[in-house]
């Protein structure tokens, strides 16, 4: 593939990352990870992906902080961002109905369905 | 169906023990009547095919089958030895005094069982009796572990112990939400709630079987990330933010809320699932601490922002690990006392059953939000306007609170000042029935788990609320108050299976959004009934 | 003799088993709350409603107040009318409340005799005492007695045949929840025979009392065992007084331990105080559950469990 599409994992367990990237790598795209939010955000600024797994329970910067960051800047709001979290079912609804952010492009539960998370990031990335 | 169900029936292979028939459930009225004829659906035999399903229409833990017969009788053996420990000061030092009791005393009379919402709405099924499940551990004890037991069965009540038996004991020890109500009709003071609590302790603590919600994704995650949401701190801390932004934009005033104030007089502990499922609550308190210039602070410690303790309904040895951290970031923070959010199982863990665990200075004092909410609303620091709450109102009360604490007339006093519509369920107060979430159940929805709570568990309180709004027009919205969180989630269940937003316009919320609700300071309600708002500025 | 030796001998079971039942209860270790509203000691303007001390803004600092005379206003009905009962199930109060009071006056009636057979030996025994106490002691012999054992067969013969005939009271039966019951029966109804039949003045009770506190002296030339009513009366009701202690008859009694030590037990832990104490001791037992996430070795103590984290899987 000449130009594959970049996708940012951002997870602060390993295995998360490593299994993500595997399964992502498989499918052709070329992937970046970050173990937290802050980690995360140096990597956007240092080009931009064209997705991204958002963790949400991280050390230094969560999840949640970081989409609010993205989502609130004109830069990087245009990026989707797949919520991939083992919080329970209810932060779904609760992101999706802040005043402050729109809803998360994806959001996949913990364990991950890998068919539900593939099918997500090939919808949003074509 | 069958109505020579016997204790010891359980041990006899069956490939449901148990089955409810359509149209066997307690009848609905209007206009729920095409619920009356709808029964739990099956469970998937795919999904369900290494498991033990044999009780009755539904599973709560998933118990994997054993392999073989050696596995079987390995677990049996496992079993056995659990229940041993069950009566020794050793390992059961908490209840062995209230278990012994309740082993020896019981007549056998059934007074429970009317008593219990459970055996009632289930078209009066044997084994959700609240002695069934305690007359089968009797039974076994007798039998296995007492000297003599094998003949004195023939004579004192006979079971045979197999895998099939404790598989289905455990599954048992799920159908019950621990309310409680059995052992307040009880005439000699059987608690046959205790005796199920008992059981799902051997086997948790013994045997390692509990359910994933209460366990792994409870109290496991609790003490390892935070929370038992999944939220660590950082997550915890970032979720409020959003929404202390915006309580301004929903009432008009501007709060702040404060994170880890050492000497603080407050360390407020919310259930964090509030924080994501009902943020308004936790703004909602926000509001009404700050308008009375309390000195308060939430903690943004690890387990120090969540006040559940799953271990309360399963597991001795983690509840008391949550109680500990509980009380030890209070005594780090230096506050004078406690107050416990809207969260009745939270509230007996650490007020009333972690007062035998807690010495020296984590013994520090505890308070229900109930009574910290009266004295404001008697203080006269904040102003209010009841007629902003001029629609109907009924109060649910949560077992732990109520029937296990004593704390009944607090919250009332504050619904008779601020809603004029308020009205009592039948029975209330310590006669009260649970809302069917009790004990985990409101958290717990694998397989088809929640469909059992909806039809079964729940459906004496959406018969009771149903009833306290007699006679209101259909068309005007009405508030079912629950002080708990817990309670709220199987509430907000009810409203969503049986469509009673739609047919009778149903809401419910918590105490504090009431309040603020009728708090003359806020420009703009606090409550709204789907679009429209409970009143106009 | 016979009599009087089997009596004897099944006091001393009596005594025996009651001690050990309450002793093994006064040295469990003290155990967590559970209590269970309402809870009857609480002043009547909260037991009324099931309230609790939790109610008050800062309950920790003031003095618990407790009401000795709003317990008592509550457990006396309670004792002597199982009203508990008449609440929740009627139908079964309408044999257990008569079953229940007859064995409450046959109880009276063994304390009336015992002070009876005093009365005889303060007076100048052998001759027969008169005067006004001993007349009103006849006399409420003859009252407790009759109708305690009239009320005693109704309710045994309607507990046996409720418990027989009802499908969810016969489910749960075992052959010894009929025993029980037939035992208690074959002592109403034997007394009674023995009463209508040969002694309705209960003269003979009198005698048997009197017998068992001389060691067999014979009160008016009574001897036992005179009618076979009277003699398996004797026998049954000594037997049972043996047999209740050891089964869940023994609630008889044992309600004190569920109500005072369970249901209203609601005494604070203060620091430094007693509850304290007896805590600090249970933290320091080691116990030995099998589950990995426990994570006990038989050497940790509860104190150290508890402020450890679980085992990660």
């Amino acid at each position: 593939m000449p130009n594959p599409k970049r996708i940012l994992i951002v997870d602060d367990e390993p295995d998360i990352r490593t299994y993500l990237s595997t399964l992502l790598g498989d499918q052709g795209y070329e992937t970046l990870q970050a173990k937290d939010g802050e980690e995360a955000m140096q990597k956007v600024q240092a080009g931009p992906p064209d997705l991204i797994t958002l963790d949400i329970s991280m050390p230094e910067k969560s999840g949640i902080r970081f989409f609010r960051e993205m989502k609130t800047d004109d830069r990087w709001k245009h990026i989707p961002i797949i919520i991939v979290t083992g919080v329970s079912e209810d932060f779904k609804k609760f992101i999706s109905s802040r005043h402050q952010v729109p809803a998360p492009e994806g959001f996949v539960s913990k364990p991950i369905n890998q068919e539900e998370i593939m099918n997500l990031v090939h919808s949003l990335i074509k | 169906m069958n109505n020579q169900m016997k204790p010891s029936n359980l041990s006899k292979p069956s490939d449901c023990l148990c089955h409810i028939e359509p149209g066997e459930l307690s009848p609905l009225p209007a206009p729920y009547e095409d619920f009356n004829q709808v029964t739990i659906p099956p469970l998937n035999p795919e999904k369900v095919k290494h498991l033990e399903t044999s009780l009755d229409d539904t599973i709560a833990i998933g118990i994997p089958k054993p392999a073989n017969k050696e596995e079987e009788e390995a677990l049996v053996l496992r079993f056995l030895s659990g229940l041993k420990k069950l009566f020794e000061k050793e390992n059961n030092w908490t209840f062995l005094q209230p278990l012994m009791l309740s082993m020896e005393h019981c007549a056998k009379c059934q007074t429970c069982s009317n008593a219990c919402p459970v055996y009632e709405m289930s078209g009066r099924k044997d084994i959700y009796r609240p002695m069934f499940r305690a007359e089968v551990l009797r039974r076994i004890y007798k039998k296995y572990l007492k000297p003599g037991g094998k003949i004195t069965a023939k004579l004192t009540g006979d079971i045979d112990l197999n895998w099939t038996t404790i598989a289905r004991l455990a599954e048992l020890s799920y159908r019950c939400t621990l309310c409680r109500r059995c052992a307040t009709v009880c005439p000699i003071g059987v608690d046959n709630g205790l005796i199920t609590h008992e059981i799902r302790k051997l086997f948790s603590q013994e045997m390692g079987i509990a359910p994933k919600e209460l366990h792994d994704k409870g109290t496991v995650q609790h003490l390892r990330v935070g929370s038992s949401t999944g939220m660590n701190p950082l997550a915890a801390k970032d979720s409020v933010e959003f929404i202390q932004e915006e309580m301004e934009e929903i009432t008009g005033y501007k709060v702040e809320i404060p994170w880890d104030v050492e000497g603080a007089d407050i360390l407020l502990i919310h259930n964090a699932g509030e924080m994501l499922a009902w943020p308004e609550n936790v703004g909602a308190f926000a509001t009404i601490f700050q308008a009375a210039g309390l000195s308060w602070t939430l903690s943004s410690e690890a387990v120090g922002y969540d006040a559940v303790n799953y271990g309360l309904w399963y597991d001795d040895v983690q509840f008391s690990r949550v109680a500990v951290r509980h009380a030890d970031i209070a005594r780090r923070l230096k506050v004078k006392k406690i107050v416990m959010g809207e969260c009745g199982h939270a509230h007996k863990a650490l007020t009333v059953i972690a007062d035998r665990l807690l010495t020296g200075d984590l013994n520090l004092p505890r308070e229900s939000a109930m009574v910290t909410l009266e004295e404001i609303v008697r203080s006269g620091k904040l102003q209010f306007d009841p007629l902003r709450n001029d629609f109907p109102v009924t109060l649910h009360d949560p077992c732990n609170m109520v029937r296990s604490m004593g704390i009944v007339e607090p919250q009332r006093r504050i619904l008779r000042k601020i809603a004029p519509g308020f009205r009592e369920m039948t029975p209330h107060g310590v006669e009260n029935y649970c809302c069917g979430g009790g004990s985990g159940f409101a958290i717990m929805s694998g397989y088809n788990f929640a469909q059992w709570r909806n039809l079964v568990g729940s459906r004496k309180k959406f018969l009771q609320i149903l009833n306290a709004f007699e006679g209101e027009p259909r068309e005007a919205p009405k508030y079912v108050c629950a002080p708990c969180s817990n309670c709220k989630g199987a509430i907000r269940d009810i409203i969503n299976y049986y469509h009673a937003e739609e047919r009778s316009r149903l809401y419910y919320g918590g105490l504090v959004e009431l309040i603020v609700n009728a708090m003359v300071d806020m420009k703009k309600p606090m409550i709204r009934f789907g679009d429209e708002p409970s009143w106009r500025s | 003799m016979g009599f009087y030796l089997l009596s004897y001998l099944c006091i001393f079971v009596f005594i025996l088993a009651t001690a050990y039942r309450i002793y093994r209860q006064i040295t469990l270790p003290i155990h967590v709350r559970w209590e269970l509203y309402p809870v009857q000691h609480e002043t009547a303007a909260r037991a009324a409603y099931g309230g609790s001390y939790l109610e008050e803004v800062n309950w920790w600092e003031k003095t618990h107040k407790r009401s000795l005379f709003n317990e008592l206003r509550y457990m006396l009905p309670e004792i002597l009318f199982i009203r508990g009962l008449w609440k929740e199930n009627r139908s079964l109060w309408r044999i257990s409340f008569p079953f229940h009071f007859g064995l409450y006056l046959m109880i009276a009636t063994s304390g009336l005799l015992v002070v009876h057979a005093l009365v005889i030996l303060g007076s100048d025994y052998p001759a027969a005492p008169g005067g006004t106490i001993k007349s009103l002691l006849d006399g409420l012999i003859v009252v407790t007695g009759w109708t305690g054992l009239v009320l005693g067969n109704i309710g045994s013969l309607g507990l046996l045949s409720k418990r027989w005939t009802e499908p969810e009271l016969r489910n749960y039966s075992s052959f010894s929840d009929y025993f029980n019951i037939l035992f208690i029966f074959l002592f109403f109804v034997s007394a009674l025979a023995a009463a209508v039949f040969t002694d309705p003045l209960l003269v003979g009770a009198k005698a048997y009392a009197f017998g068992l506190l001389t060691g067999g002296l014979p009160l008016n030339g009574y001897a036992p065992g005179q009618s076979i009513a009277g003699g398996v009366a004797i026998v049954s009701a000594s037997l049972l007084a043996a047999y209740i202690p050891l089964t869940h008859m023994s609630h008889m009694f044992m309600k004190y331990f569920l109500y005072h030590k369970v249901k209203w037990d609601d005494a604070q832990n203060r620091r430094g105080g007693r509850i304290e104490a007896a805590i600090m001791e249970n933290l320091e037992l080691k116990p030995t559950w099998r589950a990995n996430h426990v994570d006990a070795d038989g050497r940790k103590s509860w104190r150290d469990i508890a402020s450890s984290a679980p085992k990660e899987k």
